[in-house]
């Protein structure tokens, strides 16, 4: 938790968003409850907000310098695109695009969703982590089948891997076996997707909330975009940390018969070899956050060992062999 | 006394990072948990960079040479073989107790 204190970090935050609310003719107090200590793109505040109708409790995010000011308008596009689907996401509360907010920064404000957020499908138990698992592959399939008109162009495969190319040429020189993978993926890239959907952009167990065996929100709206859903289905089983554990075959049967569209084996594994050379672009830039003194997160600094665990899932992948 | 000689031994990078990954059980705030157990991750892996560098370094300049000439199947049996040798190298960081504390 963060320090709670009057004179604190979090107490500003309180105070900030109490006047914010109140040049909105909504009279508040606002408790800052914590902070989260997960996820490096965006800054999260858990926050009571008390009105003469009740309490609300509610998930305060703000953009870092790596998100930018972009991540809090797709997260509120794409919030108000589920809104009232059979996807499982926090509601919208509140948004500021502008700079000239109680925190200088655009914000947004959505409902805090009840219950915890497991770091990998490895850390939930049988029989739960099946049931949750099958859950998450309806609830992409539910998202996939909504229209992703109001997110704009859709992004292709192509697109896709000229964006990952451009960000790892900003962090350095590609190690070799990334290299290798890039010219791999160059030569297959596949066809635009004949039915753009809205595509999450990081659909894993760490943006999923669940409270007991039931998945009750997707949470981390800011990389959604239109495009392949097939790259949120093969992002979904790309092991993180650790591998999931969950019978991936059989998920992507379900989740076939659930959208009525067939899953394409090759489209499959390029998206899944693309993820993990995205997964490892991340390591690498995480890596050169902290080395070059812009972030003193340790868990940066401790990215880089989980690099070659990347890269030899990546090499496992490509061959076509089983991934340890 | 020589220039390689020590005054006293620094504690080795596997003792501290018990003791850290210890003293990261005892800290109630999860954030600094997290990042404890991040920094025992880091001190493991210390002085483990102990990699056969010959080694290393031809496979990665062969890669390199197979990737250059499109030889796709020499460049995926030499990418599964740096990757082995590479990740062997590390030891596992506790990413459970270090993403979520």
């Amino acid at each position: 938790m963060a320090d709670p204190g009057p004179h604190g970090e979090a107490a500003a935050v309180g105070r900030g968003l109490a006047a914010w609310l109140r040049g909105r003719d909504v009279a508040a107090t606002v408790d800052v409850l914590g902070r989260a200590t997960v996820g490096l793109s965006q800054e999260t505040w858990f926050v009571r907000i008390t009105t003469e109708t009740g309490d609300v409790d509610a998930v305060l995010r703000l953009p870092t310098a790596a998100s930018g000011a972009r991540a809090i308008v797709t997260q509120r596009t794409a919030l108000q695109a589920v809104a009232g689907t059979g996807v499982p996401a926090p509601a919208l509360l509140w948004f500021d695009y502008g700079d000239e907010t109680p925190f200088s920064r655009p914000f947004i404000v959505m409902t805090r969703v009840t219950g915890t957020v497991p770091v990998g499908w490895h850390t939930v138990p049988e029989p739960a982590r099946t049931r949750l698992a099958e859950q998450a592959i309806d609830a992409l399939a539910a998202l996939h089948r909504l229209d992703p008109a109001a997110l704009g162009e859709p992004v292709t495969p192509a697109d896709d891997l000229r964006r990952l190319e451009r960000r790892l040429e900003r962090v350095g020189p590609a190690p070799p076996i990334v290299a290798g993978a890039l010219a791999w993926l160059a030569r297959r890239v596949p066809d635009p997707p004949r039915l753009p959907t809205i595509v999450h952009g990081d659909f894993r167990m760490g943006n999923l909330v669940v409270d007991g065996d039931r998945l009750t929100g997707v949470l981390d709206w800011e990389m959604a975009s239109p495009g392949d859903p097939l790259s949120d289905l093969a992002w979904c089983f790309i092991p993180v940390w650790e591998l999931p554990g969950v019978d991936e075959q059989k998920l992507v049967r379900r989740y076939a018969e659930e959208t009525g569209a067939a899953v394409g084996a090759e489209r499959l594994h390029w998206h899944r070899a693309l993820g993990y050379v995205r997964l490892a672009y991340y390591a690498l830039a995480g890596t050169r956050a902290f080395d070059g003194g812009r972030s003193d997160d340790l868990r940066l600094a401790a990215l880089r060992l989980q690099l070659p665990v990347t890269l030899d899932r990546l090499a496992a992948t490509l061959a076509g062999d089983p991934v340890a | 006394m020589t220039a390689t000689q020590e005054a006293w031994p620094a504690p080795s990078p596997e003792r501290l990072a018990d003791s850290v990954a210890r003293l990261a059980d005892r800290v109630g705030e999860a954030d600094v948990r997290a990042q404890l157990h991040a920094l025992s991750g880091v001190l493991r892996n210390i002085g483990r960079e102990t990699l056969d560098g010959g080694t290393r370094g031809r496979l990665a300049a062969q890669l390199a040479d197979a990737v250059a000439a499109g030889d796709e199947r020499r460049s995926l049996a030499l990418m599964r073989d740096l990757a082995r040798l590479d990740r062997a190298a590390v030891r596992p960081v506790d990413w459970a107790a270090a993403s979520g504390g």
